[in-house]
């Protein structure tokens, strides 16, 4: 799947992957499969980061076409390649600044046609491309939510590309590249931004699909290497600080598959939005600290060209940063922190519980890319306390603590006018992240019945404890600090790299597998 | 810095110069011995490009077992060459006792210096490119001992069938997996290769800690001057309040790490030339990576183009703590320490230590670092821990007894457990002692540059330590009772954020200024 090219040295092969993608657009309409978008895209490209990333950066651009109502032509251009042509130098992620406009061609109101003209930078597949979904503007100077329009530019719109190499995905050919000529308006003008933020629901899933993917060859492939090698006599996996830093890696993954897919499972409803600002940020900036760990207990083996383990860890940092940045996800989240503590509804076990154990199956028909972004912006959040109290975990867990504490934090972020603040609203949003984990580490106990997952359970509420203390101390807050919890002690295993992976594959009666047997 | 365009390799560094650029590097490593200079020679040199000068630091740690091993003849004779460190094979990693290269005596007489040679080395810098090859060999294959390695000079004459590795770190470098099969030189006595190792191993890890520095060093600046320049939602982004929180905590962590690294050095020709070198090769390298890492992470997508150190010089710092020495294995040798640390009574001269700071730090001197006896190495002259830091005269409520008290209770739990010989718990305790050091070192940085800046770096050194210790009991389910953090104090408000945190960065003008 890679070729090599005379401009670009070894580079994605883009005719090969033009003639697959239409397999991944047709798991998305006429019916909007998610989970088939992700398991389709896997089984083509899985392989490879590269390859994934620049089907997924195609697959993302031409479901803002969908995202925008205009299914005819995304239907009719579903054997092309696409890119995101969103971001200008200039700007970041602040897309109400992109300077790139769109004049219309005739004085119509209704006029389609327009003339675009701008520069884009640092856009996947641009040389290759047969399409660019661009944002632009109709009015230069306009900079409200409304300022911004979506456009279908054809590549005979394109010029003067030039490459920008990447220290990640070095195999994926980005480019700065002029825009000019005619573009067609996808959905209706000023309506860019809403058509992205449907676009953006379900993609924030996909993109986080990547590090789960990335995290599952590499952690099990140190596993393995660590069980095989020899060094003092002994595999080092027998060594108990190789296995303890393994232990405390595995669990985590763990912990971290069973949030996505669990964020897949409930995506159908009004989580959607919710969970994925998570997944986007939160998960992938772990993701990306597991991946390093693991390198750094793997040692030199991963550091060769051939090896999953050292690829991946350094291809995982772009993750949390590309399509939406961390930082302003967890804004995002930020948002939700009154609502996610003063919830007083009583969540139903057993219910919850189904829906996890049927898995990505109820998201299926989820149609996620048409989600009512009004009722996303209030999911249907439940008493937290309550509700981790009815799983009946047998460990001394004070969620209640945890609840106190974090209105604790709120309020005096109130009394001192530091709630607006971006450095503790980026906190709190943190905060929500860190007990939502908590939440789902609880539930991944519930659901497995392993106890050995108490200790993922323990994990995530000391992150917790640490992060929520490093805030009250960052900011010498008067709150007072919560408490740390003991593990349960590491039982000694005759062999422990069948015991590490056990830990690690028991998830995946929730991943895509499931859907499989469902279906047999 | 050049890139050349080989035939065989691709773009890899241009050997030539780096020929050119050890020539004057060695001027520092023989006859004379000076551990700064030879850092200072190879930035002047190589610009403090990773490719460069990790390629130089392995050439020149090679050349420096020739003088190690004594081999003043030999050293003068092949100053100059490119060498490689031909240690480890393919199955061996940092088990070194476990080698399989064999060397044979020429003749009969005890006193043969030409061996020949044969075995396979695996994953060795410069080894295609190198006139010389540093080998561990063993002269009787059966042995696994102490005394069971030696030290051969390798030409490359009796070296082939090189394959290259290629790497997704430092990919201008050229490492290969070759063949020896020809004559080489003993350096040193037959069975003392270890030895001569362990006694180069002490200032080569100094010098490998300065690749992570060096990194920082460049990094963190320039993701300040990026955040600084760029235009987002109508401002610089260094001035939303959440990207200088996340840039102030990096450049504390990052002033520390410098400080660190060049107070390990001020005091490098003196009994503690291990003990800081242990720490620098294992804590210090981690810490740079995870600074290094956080910076790209904050800096966006600028950080990921080639042309940025920011991305490059946080992918190339993953191999920094496990190569040349696994940061495993140096904090396993800490461990040794701890006792002596923990327990040490002797009141540290604060005047005598602050003095050497002023005088020894950020100073290239000439010192015998490398001819050390490793005797004295074992046991350095350690002081009262928390007396120390108490007589400094913090402004702030610390509880050095506190920390030292927890890992004392730590340690009698480990004995009680009687798991005093798991590999875990002597890991996890030479971590403590490499973090006490470095809340130590913080309190030296503010006292000896009297900038009250600073004492938000103790107080995240000092959560560091809590948060490590905590972690211990945590998992160990050790009923010891856990350390409560401490609170910061408020975070300046700096008209020009980007010039603060510069200015903040700069450690070396502070102590060299006063």
């Amino acid at each position: 799947m890679f070729v090599n090219d005379p401009e670009f040295g070894k580079i994605v092969d883009f005719d090969q992957l033009r003639q697959l993608i239409h397999h991944i657009y047709d798991s998305l309409l006429p019916d909007f499969d998610m989970p088939k978008s992700m398991k389709v895209g896997v089984e083509l490209f899985g392989d490879e980061p590269d390859l994934l990333i620049a089907a997924g950066a195609s697959m993302l651009a031409w479901m803002t076409i969908v995202a925008a109502g205009e299914d005819q032509i995304a239907e009719e251009l579903k054997g092309k390649l696409f890119t995101l042509g969103w971001t200008e130098e200039a700007i970041g992620s602040d897309l109400l600044s992109a300077a790139t406009t769109a004049i219309p061609l005739t004085d119509d109101p209704s006029v389609k046609e327009y003339h675009i003209k701008g520069r884009k930078w640092l856009i996947n597949n641009s040389f290759h491309a047969d399409y660019h979904t661009v944002v632009a503007k109709t009015d230069p100077n306009s900079r409200g939510p409304r300022s911004l329009s979506i456009f279908l530019v054809p590549r005979s719109s394109c010029k003067n590309w030039e490459r920008l190499k990447t220290h990640v995905l070095r195999k994926m050919v980005l480019t700065t590249f002029e825009i000019d000529g005619p573009g067609r308006l996808l959905g209706k003008a000023g309506h860019g931004l809403q058509i992205l933020q449907k676009m953006a629901m379900p993609s924030k899933y996909q993109c986080a699909y990547v590090g789960i993917k990335m995290m599952n060859e590499a952690i099990p492939a140190s596993i393995e290497h660590l069980s095989s090698k020899r060094i003092f006599n002994q595999n080092p996996i027998n060594f108990s600080n190789v296995l303890r830093q393994m232990y405390n890696l595995v669990l985590q993954a763990a912990v971290l598959n069973f949030i996505y897919y669990r964020a897949l499972a409930f995506s159908a409803g009004t989580f959607l939005q919710f969970h994925g600002v998570m997944l986007k940020s939160w998960l992938l900036l772990r993701a990306n600290e597991l991946l390093g760990q693991n390198l750094l207990v793997a040692g030199s083996k991963g550091f060769l060209a051939e090896s999953v383990i050292g690829r991946n860890a350094i291809d995982s940092f772009v993750l949390p940063v590309f399509d939406g940045h961390y930082t302003i996800n967890t804004l995002m989240t930020a948002k939700h922190m009154k609502r996610y503590l003063g919830a007083r509804r009583r969540a139903d076990v057993q219910e919850r519980m189904d829906i996890l154990r049927r898995g990505t199956f109820t998201s299926q028909s989820g149609d996620q890319i048409r989600a009512n972004s009004r009722k996303l912006r209030n999911p249907d959040f439940f008493d937290y306390v309550q509700y981790i109290e009815d799983l009946g975990l047998p460990i001394d867990l004070d969620v209640r603590a945890v609840v106190a504490a974090m209105q604790a934090l709120t309020d005096e972020l109130n009394e001192r006018n530091l709630i607006t603040d971006p450095e503790h609203r980026y906190k709190l949003g943190t905060m929500v992240h860190w007990m939502e984990a908590l939440l789902a580490a609880c539930e991944l106990w519930k659901a497995t019945e392993e106890d050995e997952y108490l200790n993922g359970v323990i994990m995530q509420y000391n992150a917790l404890a640490n992060e929520f203390n490093q805030i009250v101390s960052e900011s010498a807050l008067r709150t007072e600090f919560l408490q740390l919890m003991r593990q349960r002690p590491l039982r000694i295993f005759d062999n422990p790299r069948e015991f590490l992976l056990r830990l690690y594959h028991r998830v995946e009666q929730f991943s895509f597998r499931q859907e499989v047997l469902a279906v047999e | 810095m050049k890139i050349v365009q080989d035939k065989t390799f691709g773009d890899i560094i241009d050997y030539d110069l780096l020929q050119q650029g050890m020539a004057d590097v060695l001027d520092h490593v023989f006859p004379i011995f000076n551990l700064m200079g030879s850092m200072l020679e190879a930035t002047r040199h190589f610009g403090n490009n990773p490719n460069y000068m990790t390629a130089c630091a392995a050439s020149g740690l090679a050349y420096m077992m020739l003088v190690a091993a004594k081999e003043d003849k030999l050293a003068a004779e092949l100053k100059g060459k490119i060498f490689t460190l031909g240690w480890t094979e393919e199955h061996t990693g940092t088990d070194l006792l476990s080698v399989t290269t064999q060397a044979m005596p020429m003749s009969d007489d005890p006193q043969e210096k030409n061996f020949y040679i044969k075995g396979q080395k695996w994953l060795i810098n410069n080894s295609y490119h190198a006139d010389y090859h540093s080998v561990i060999a063993k002269v009787d294959p059966g042995a696994s001992g102490p005394r069971s390695l030696s030290v051969f000079a390798v030409p490359h004459s009796s070296t082939k069938n090189w394959k290259r590795l290629e790497t997704h770190v430092l990919r201008s470098m050229v490492l290969t997996q070759y063949d020896i099969d020809g004559p080489g030189i003993l350096v040193g006595q037959v069975g003392r290769g270890l030895e001569i190792l362990q006694r180069m191993a002490l200032p080569s890890k100094y010098h490998c800690a300065y690749m992570g520095v060096t990194m920082v060093e460049g990094s963190l600046p320039a993701a300040i001057n990026h955040l600084a320049t760029k235009n987002i939602f109508g401002s610089n982004p260094i001035r939303f309040s959440n990207v200088f929180r996340q840039l102030y905590n990096l450049v504390q962590q990052a002033a520390l790490v410098n400080f660190t690294f060049f107070r390990a050095l001020a005091f490098s020709d003196s009994p503690f030339l291990q003990f800081h070198g242990l720490m620098l090769k294992s804590w210090l390298l981690l810490k740079c990576n995870e600074i290094l890492s956080q910076n790209l992470l904050v800096t966006g997508s600028k950080g990921f183009l080639k042309e940025s150190i920011i991305g490059g010089n946080a992918i190339d710092s993953f191999v920094y703590p496990v190569f040349d020495g696994h940061y495993t294995l140096n904090t396993l040798l800490t461990y040794k320490h701890t006792k002596r640390y923990l327990q040490a009574r002797e009141q540290g001269d604060i005047e005598a230590r602050m003095q050497a700071l002023r005088d020894n730090a950020y100073v290239p001197l000439e010192g015998q670092q490398i001819l050390n006896d490793s005797r004295e190495m074992r046991r350095p002259p350690f002081f009262d821990y928390a007396d120390y830091i108490q007589r400094c005269g913090l402004p702030i409520g610390l509880d050095a007894d506190g920390l030292v008290d927890a890992s004392r209770q730590i340690l009698d739990a480990i004995q009680m457990r009687e798991a005093t010989s798991e590999p875990e718990f002597r890991y996890k305790v030479g971590m403590i002692v490499h973090n006490l050091e470095a809340l130590l070192s913080a309190v030296e940085l503010w006292k000896v540059t009297a900038n009250d800046h600073y004492l938000n770096a103790i107080i995240m050194q000092y959560n560091d330590v809590g948060k490590l210790i905590n972690r211990i009991i945590s998992e160990g389910d050790f009923d010891v009772g856990f350390t409560q953090p401490l609170r910061q104090l408020p975070l300046p408000k700096a008209v020009d954020p980007a010039q603060f945190l510069l200015d903040l960065l700069d450690v070396k003008r502070q102590i060299r200024s006063s």
